[in-house]
């Protein structure tokens, strides 16, 4: 029995071990067309940890910024006094000596060092700060601040500075260094003291959201064109993408960075999800009754060919057929047996291309008082995501396909705008920024009608500067 | 012989940096073998091009992990394998077990007098389970002990199956040829 069966596997073994048969034809498309769409998801991947890693980044890099900017601060100022120790107190005018205060921690300027500095001018007849007794100099800094109280609380390790000790844990700061600071306020309202350049936070970060209108500029191909295109003339096409195509509205938003390393000069960049777009106008739509795609229908616009497949999920039947006016809009075929089997619905079809924008912005301050009015120019790197088109519905849209004509990974915008920013705190701003964007590049490889996405983009946000 | 081993290393190393002439050329090449074998291990033509389909897919994803290049062909088999029996998982269906007594058949040669396209159509034939342990034991070559770890089933289950599979075999065969025997026998 055992050799009966050995001889049953031989048999089929030896006949279908290595047996040919024509693979069906077309598969290779078909295998085709899921390699590329999955090297395009690969990339979709790609693109989106590469933004992960430079969001990563730059906020890694911020906050090293922000952590080391406070430290020299800090350093600097310990010499002297413990920014986070010392308080001060004054009952009816704080703001000449926190204003004090500030400019001693935004310039750096290290309290014994200035004492030190100040020794040699003691003498010097110009100067009439050295030369004023410390009483006088006390009644004029008290004059500007209206009886000064300087208290700290311990550290465990104190400043080098002699000082007492209050039952309540409070240091009373010796008569030297209230003598300093006297002195540095004197300085500070005296005529001839010498103007500091005014201090200002040299980073802002925050988050935009727009609102943006959205269309493309189509530039013929002339060459095309003569050799011989079905299409038409130039001024046809022209005629007849205006009367098919219209403008649309969509969306942007991101995270941006600013730098500025002059009080009117600042530098933007940060990470944005742009959306580009347009609506075709009347696109039939073929469905069968059951919802099903009867054909791929395929558009030729100036964005590429639309591939329109609807699935069966995504169409909503009740709403077709029970809607006595849009049945009447809507051509039925194949109607055997009083049954409809293949409907087409003609509506305006949006098309949405997705990008991963990185700008990099020059901004100038034209006006800077409490409300700040800025020119801005620039280029933006956007990098292409994917694309859908889309038919807006009552609760949200059908998708019904996509574009396959080749599109460029990398493109780059041109960007112009200004910006107003009012701050509504000490350190937020609010800020909205009209802004104009133009791909430089046309959006799709080897079409007939070069493509370049344009947008009006309404940005308004909030930065935090520090 | 060498030429021949240098082409398809030239392929293989096109289809690993993803060119899609390499892996055009690559499925010209191999698609009659794969679509062979992807028949055997489905009942339907639909179902064969689907795992076809898919094997392609996973060879051209997976192709950069292939060390040995002599082994190729063994190893795109095993992704053809493995891409019908995740389809059978996936399209499970209760088939009733076949009831097929076993019986001999004459020890004689019949190859010659059965084409492939009866042999497959046999095969295809089996429910399955049965199909798929015939195809992994018998012309594969697997284990009863790696056959029961790929389809999840115990070992008894699968010396069972086997034992069920070729006695339907063998009952096709032999009225087959029994009726070519009367054939001959009247002509």
């Amino acid at each position: 029995m055992n050799n009966n069966q050995e001889n049953i596997d031989k048999i089929f073994k030896n006949t279908l071990s290595d047996y040919e048969v024509e693979s069906p034809a077309g598969e290779w498309e078909a295998i085709k067309y899921d390699l590329d769409k999955a090297d395009k998801q690969s990339k979709i991947i790609f693109i989106y940890r590469f933004a992960a890693i430079f969001l990563l980044f730059t906020l890694l890099a911020s906050a090293y910024i922000i952590f080391n900017f406070k430290n020299i601060k800090n350093k600097n100022f310990s010499n002297g006094l413990s920014e986070k120790t010392a308080l001060y107190k004054t009952k009816k005018d704080t703001k000449p000596v926190k204003k004090h205060y500030e400019n001693i921690k935004n310039n750096n300027i290290n309290l014994q060092d200035k004492v030190s500095y100040k020794q040699p001018n003691k003498n010097n007849t110009t100067n009439k700060v050295s030369n004023t007794n410390i009483n006088e100099k006390q009644a004029i800094a008290e004059k500007n601040t209206e009886q000064i109280e300087i208290i700290a609380t311990i550290e465990p390790k104190p400043p080098k500075i002699n000082r007492k000790v209050k039952a309540s844990q409070e240091i009373i700061f010796p008569k030297e260094y209230i003598e300093n600071v006297i002195n540095e306020i004197y300085n500070q309202t005296a005529e001839n003291s010498e103007k500091k350049p005014k201090n200002f936070d040299k980073w802002e970060v925050g988050g935009q959201f727009a609102p943006v209108y959205s269309y493309r500029q189509s530039n013929i191909n002339n060459a095309l064109v003569k050799a011989g295109t079905n299409l038409g003339s130039v001024s046809e096409i022209s005629q007849n993408l205006k009367s098919l195509e219209k403008s649309a509205i969509v969306f942007s938003g991101g995270f941006k960075v600013n730098f500025k390393p002059s009080k009117k000069l600042s530098i933007q960049s940060g990470i944005y999800y742009s959306q580009y777009g347009y609506i075709q106008n009347n696109v039939n739509l073929n469905y069968n009754y059951d919802g099903v795609a009867s054909a791929y229908n395929q558009i030729y616009t100036s964005q590429g060919v639309l591939i329109i497949a609807p699935k069966s999920s995504e169409v909503n039947q009740k709403n077709i057929t029970n809607n006595r006016e849009e049945l009447n809009s809507i051509n039925l075929y194949n109607d055997r047996n009083n049954q409809i089997s293949e409907y087409v619905i003609t509506k305006d079809v949006t098309q949405l291309f997705n990008y991963f924008e990185m700008p990099l912005v020059l901004k100038y301050a034209v006006f800077d008082k409490k409300i700040k009015l800025e020119l801005m120019g620039g280029l933006g790197a956007n990098v292409y995501l994917n694309n859908i088109v889309y038919v807006p519905e009552k609760n949200g849209r059908q998708i019904l396909g996509e574009t396959t004509t080749p599109t460029n990974i990398f493109n780059y915008s041109g960007i112009m705008g200004i910006g107003f920013n009012y701050p509504i705190l000490p350190k937020l701003i609010f800020n909205i920024e009209p802004s104009f964007k133009y791909f430089i590049n046309s959006s799709y490889k080897d079409l007939l009608l070069k493509s370049h996405p344009y947008a009006f983009s309404f940005y308004t946000g909030l930065n935090y500067k520090f | 012989m060498k030429n021949v081993i240098d082409d398809i290393s030239k392929i293989i190393e096109g289809c690993k940096r993803g060119n899609r002439n390499a892996q055009e050329k690559l499925y010209n090449k191999y698609s009659k073998l794969m679509f062979g074998l992807c028949l055997r291990y489905s009942n339907n033509y639909d179902e064969a091009k689907d795992i076809l389909h898919e094997g392609f897919i996973r060879i051209f994803k997976y192709i950069d992990q292939l060390r040995d290049i002599n082994a190729f062909e063994a190893w795109m088999k095993k992704i053809m394998v493995n891409s019908a029996l995740e389809k059978y998982r996936n399209k499970m269906q209760t088939n009733s077990l076949i009831d097929a007594a076993e019986k001999n058949i004459d020890n004689y040669s019949i190859e010659a007098e059965l084409s492939e396209k009866e042999l497959l159509k046999m095969v295809q034939e089996l429910s399955p389970q049965y199909r798929l342990v015939f195809n992994l034991y018998a012309i594969e070559g697997y284990s009863h002990k790696e056959i029961s770890d790929m389809l999840n089933i115990s070992e008894g289950t699968s010396k069972s199956n086997l034992s069920r599979a070729r006695a339907i075999l063998q009952e096709k065969i032999k009225s087959i040829t029994s009726e070519f025997s009367m054939k001959n026998k009247y002509e």
